[in-house]
């Protein structure tokens, strides 16, 4: 037996979990690919922001080291510096013809110019070189202004560049979605359609295998199920019962075959019987007719004779009348009398 | 068993569709992602020479648009980019035609250390101090501005000339009405307008002297918002109901001139002068509505300052001061 429908579950399960899987997996790669799209539009709005965060708390303790020269201040002033020296390579240098790469160029002077003037200022300071860090932090204020004014405009115009872009990408977004659903529901769809094609194609042969047992239940031995053309366990099945059928149908017709013979013994032995009786009623009347009525008509005949002889009249007639009796008695008992017979039978019998 | 046929072929239908949808979600995805990297590194960017950083005023004057295009397709043309800086002139006192918001810019411009720099200015005595700081921090800087008479200075500036304007303007009228022309002339209230409202009259004035004939009649200052040029129309016909000659020194006198004219049927019975062009301007010369109209020449004064700067930047050239002088566009030479 070939284990072929279990392959063919297992295959078929198989196959819809696929199916299930590469709907998941693709929907689930486009909503990272969206997510990423969306990060990826942000992301230079972040990294401004993070510029902006840096600029300003270096600014801030830039003014608190220059106005009261403590160290607390000079250390966080240093570590914000370098977050903001780490984050200007991110920005465009080269010269584009491109209006945020060159707003992006003017930021990326501005800052290491700032850098370079707030180094200074600091080193002023450490020197008591109070006209020098003062015109160097004045020069700072006024780039930090700039940076702020680009900073904004930068912000604004990416923001709307974004904007743009996401305009573009939500109508794709949508579209999108709405794949990802129909994707899924005809995944689901055809999942159904496989599991009902694959549990119709298992079931139908059974019903008529049941339908076929059904038939052989009430005894309708000359049903035949229908051909099942594959080599699989239903096959095996199909021929199981097909033999099934077969040998009670051979078992029937035996015992069939075997009353048919004892009927047969039966009748046989009736016939026997009735000729036994028949035989008996030849032995009967042969022995009847071993009886000779003539000599008792004679002997009888003979006795009236006498009597009249003798002059017994009334032994005469008894005699006569038996002799009638007799004669009337031993006719065949399958003829017809006439009724007046009977009654004159009768008569002679009672002696009137 | 029967029905197996329809299913497998239901199931291809299916498939077939999963297929093509997922193939064009993936071109979806392929378009938005084109997109994005379209945002992130567009395509039609390349690297240029030279970095030029360029300050106009937020008008809706278009003569400021044709400056601006003809500034970039100067700098395009040489390999250079051009930033455009917009400042708004809300701050602007009647001290200082520079507004907070110029100043701003132009100091990110210079700590940015751009190239150079080309700034428009409508009252040019701004102009020095601008140029000392730029000269300071060693960028290249040249201004845009109405009228510049200062020829001792030593910087680079590109004026429009608003005395030939006006002069012009005036030369129009008087060869079509002679000594018949009663002038009206139109010119924008605020000192912060691109318009050199002084020297524009000045030529006017000049001009009538130099023919010795026709007369300025009334000089009507339009208010804000713009819409006000009609209203200054208005009052100039009530208050000089015999003028027979209206000069604008703007492009949007111009029109709202234009349009008193012809919903009041004045056209032909009033000659109107006008400044600049734009659409409607060219449309309603066509038609008549406009005997002329004065053109300040943006194309070659984007020109000349591009010029200018790159003289600077590869130094070549001298401080100079030239003045462009406006076209005129009538209808016979349309």
């Amino acid at each position: 037996m070939k284990a072929k429908i279990r392959n063919r579950i297992t295959l078929n399960s198989l196959v819809i979990l696929i199916i299930l899987i590469t709907a998941t997996t693709f929907t689930s790669i486009l909503s990272l690919e969206l997510t990423h799209g969306i990060g990826l539009l942000l992301k230079n709005n972040n990294t401004l922001k993070s510029i902006r965060d840096s600029l300003d708390n270096t600014h801030k303790h830039l003014e608190t080291y220059l106005t009261f020269k403590n160290s607390e201040s000079l250390k966080e002033y240093i570590k914000w510096s370098s977050t903001l020296e780490s984050l200007i390579p991110s920005l465009n240098n080269r010269i584009y013809n491109d209006k945020l790469l060159l707003m992006e160029r003017n930021l990326y002077s501005v800052l290491t110019q700032y850098l370079k003037t707030t180094s200074t200022a600091v080193n002023a300071k450490r020197g008591r070189n109070i006209p020098v860090y003062t015109a160097e932090f004045e020069h700072a204020v006024s780039m930090v202004e700039s940076a702020h004014t680009i900073l904004d405009t930068l912000h604004l115009k990416n923001m709307n560049r974004s904007l743009y872009a996401f305009d573009f990408f939500k109508e794709k977004f949508g579209e999108i979605v709405f794949i990802n659903f129909t994707l899924i529901a005809i995944a689901f769809v055809l999942s159904i359609l496989i599991i009902y094609r694959y549990s119709f194609a298992i079931t139908v042969p059974i019903t008529l295998l049941a339908q076929s047992a059904r038939e052989l239940e009430i005894g309708n031995f000359i049903h035949s199920i229908p051909q099942y053309a594959h080599d699989d366990e239903i096959g095996t099945l199909y021929t199981a019962f097909n033999n099934m059928q077969k040998s009670i149908k051979d078992a029937f017709e035996a015992i069939q075959k075997k009353s048919e013979l004892e009927q047969q013994v039966l009748v046989q032995k009736m016939e026997m019987l009735e000729f036994q009786h028949k035989l008996k009623d030849s032995e009967l009347l042969a022995l009847q007719t071993q009886i000779n009525p003539h000599f008792l008509y004679n002997t009888l005949s003979a006795g009236w004779q006498l009597a009249l002889a003798e002059h017994d009249e009334r032994t005469a007639e008894f005699l006569q009348k038996l002799a009638e009796f007799i004669r009337y008695a031993l006719k065949p008992a399958n003829r017809l009398v006439l009724v007046s017979e009977e009654v004159d039978c009768a008569k002679n019998m009672s002696g009137y | 068993m029967q029905k197996n046929w329809f299913s497998i072929a239901l199931i291809l239908c299916l498939s077939l569709l999963f297929l093509v949808n997922a193939g064009y979600s993936l071109l979806l995805v392929y378009q938005s992602q084109s997109e994005i990297k379209t945002f992130l590194n567009p395509a039609n960017t390349y690297p240029m020479l030279y970095h030029i950083t360029v300050l106009l005023p937020e008008s809706n004057d278009p003569f400021i648009e044709q400056l601006k295009t003809s500034i970039e397709k100067a700098v395009t043309a040489d390999n250079g980019a051009v930033e455009f800086l917009f400042y708004t002139q809300q701050n602007s006192t009647a001290d200082s035609a520079v507004s907070s918001k110029a100043e701003e810019l132009f100091n990110l411009a210079l700590n940015a250390n751009v190239d150079g720099i080309i700034m428009f200015f409508s009252q040019a005595e701004y102009i020095s101090s601008y140029a000392k700081r730029a000269k300071q921090a060693s960028v290249p800087f040249t201004a845009i501005a109405m009228n510049y008479s200062s020829a001792a200075d030593s910087y680079y500036v590109v004026s429009s000339d608003s005395y030939a304007q006006g002069k012009y303007a005036i030369q129009e009228a008087l060869s079509v009405l002679g000594n018949s022309a009663r002038i009206g002339i139109i010119v924008p209230y605020s000192t912060t307008d691109t318009v050199d409202s002084a020297s524009f009259l000045n030529g006017a004035k000049t001009a009538l002297l130099e023919h010795g004939k026709g007369k300025i009649s009334a000089v009507i200052f339009e208010g804000d918002p713009a819409l006000q040029g009609e209203e200054a129309g208005f009052t100039l016909f009530h208050n000089k109901p015999d003028i027979n000659v209206i000069i604008c020194s703007t492009a949007h006198i111009s029109m709202n001139t234009a349009q008193l004219l012809i919903d009041k049927s004045l056209v032909g019975k009033i000659l109107l002068i006008g400044s600049d062009e734009n659409s409607e301007i060219s449309r309603l010369l066509e038609k008549g509505v406009f005997k002329a109209t004065i053109i300040r020449n943006a194309d070659a004064i984007g020109k000349a300052a591009q010029k200018l700067i790159m003289e600077q930047i590869q130094k070549t050239g001298k401080p100079i001061q030239l003045s462009i002088k406006p076209i005129i566009k009538s209808i016979e030479n349309k």
